[in-house]
């Protein structure tokens, strides 16, 4: 890589992209907006609308945030300043942030196409 | 249920919409070139990154002020009952939206450390994140743009 600077970046972006498919996937806890209360709240009341989106892109960045932090170590960075390990996280994070844009797709059109 | 703060809201939104989709499509084109082989001026692309910056953080923010606003108004009465498939790009256009806050955040502060003129990896990345970047704010626009053809926030009937 040019600047080992960039490395923490590539890291940051694949923990986010990929923490962020992974609660598209599996719907972890989050906080959510009760819009018709104008309240926030952690679990909705049954039949309320919930707008649980307002939790996702925290939730991205947190894990953005944890994967730039951990690859700010020194023996991280270094491993990544091969070139052969700095084309693998290139592609690594180019395909956790594909993979998360085809899933976001493929979840709302297979759920509210099936509706 | 939409008063009269939320559309000056929506209506700065729509601006900044607009710088958005301005800055992201010039520096769309400067990445295909240069990955294309031409030569790209630093400058002018740091002067661009940095008004998608600014101009997604802004529009992004408005647009999540506004959103419970939409989806009492809008998507609660009309698509999620009828229109379903509206509903479905409105959320495709969220999340890809999300996921551009993440690339954002790699692509802002990687634009500023590394000179994008020289063939590394790192530059090559750079730039295939801002036509991500552009092909995602182009999707929210034209999907903007079609679920307010099928009813504008605070539009009167069905």
């Amino acid at each position: 890589m040019q600047d080992s600077r960039s490395i923490p970046l590539f890291v940051g972006l694949l923990a986010g992209c990929t923490v962020y498919l992974a609660a598209m996937a599996i719907h972890p806890t989050l906080i959510c907006y009760l819009p018709e209360r104008g309240e926030w709240a952690f679990a909705a009341p049954k039949g309320e609308i919930a707008m649980h989106y307002y939790g996702m892109p925290p939730l991205g960045l947190a894990g953005f945030a944890v994967g730039w932090g951990l690859a700010r170590a020194r023996g991280v960075r270094r491993f990544f300043e091969g070139a052969g390990p700095a084309r693998i996280l290139a592609a690594l994070a180019l395909i956790a942030v594909a993979s998360s844009l085809a899933y976001a797709v493929m979840r709302e059109l297979l759920h509210w196409a099936a509706l | 249920m939409f008063d009269y703060g939320s559309k000056v809201l929506l209506l700065i939104h729509g601006l900044a919409a607009t710088v958005l989709i301005g800055s992201t499509t010039h520096n769309m084109v400067i990445a295909v070139r240069h990955l294309m082989g031409s030569p790209v001026r630093r400058k002018l692309q740091k002067i661009y990154v940095r008004i998608v910056g600014w101009s997604y953080l802004v529009t992004f923010t408005l647009g999540l002020i506004v959103y419970p606003a939409f989806r009492l108004d809008v998507r609660k009465e009309l698509f999620d009952a009828h229109v379903p498939l509206a509903t479905a790009f409105f959320e495709i256009k969220e999340h890809t939206l999300g996921i551009g806050l993440l690339i954002l955040a790699a692509y802002w502060p990687l634009s500023r450390i590394i000179d994008v003129r020289k063939p590394t990896i790192d530059a090559k990345v750079h730039h295939l994140l801002g036509i991500i970047l552009g092909l995602i704010v182009w999707n929210a626009m034209l999907t903007g743009w079609f679920l307010s053809i099928l009813r504008p926030v605070g539009g009167v009937g069905p």
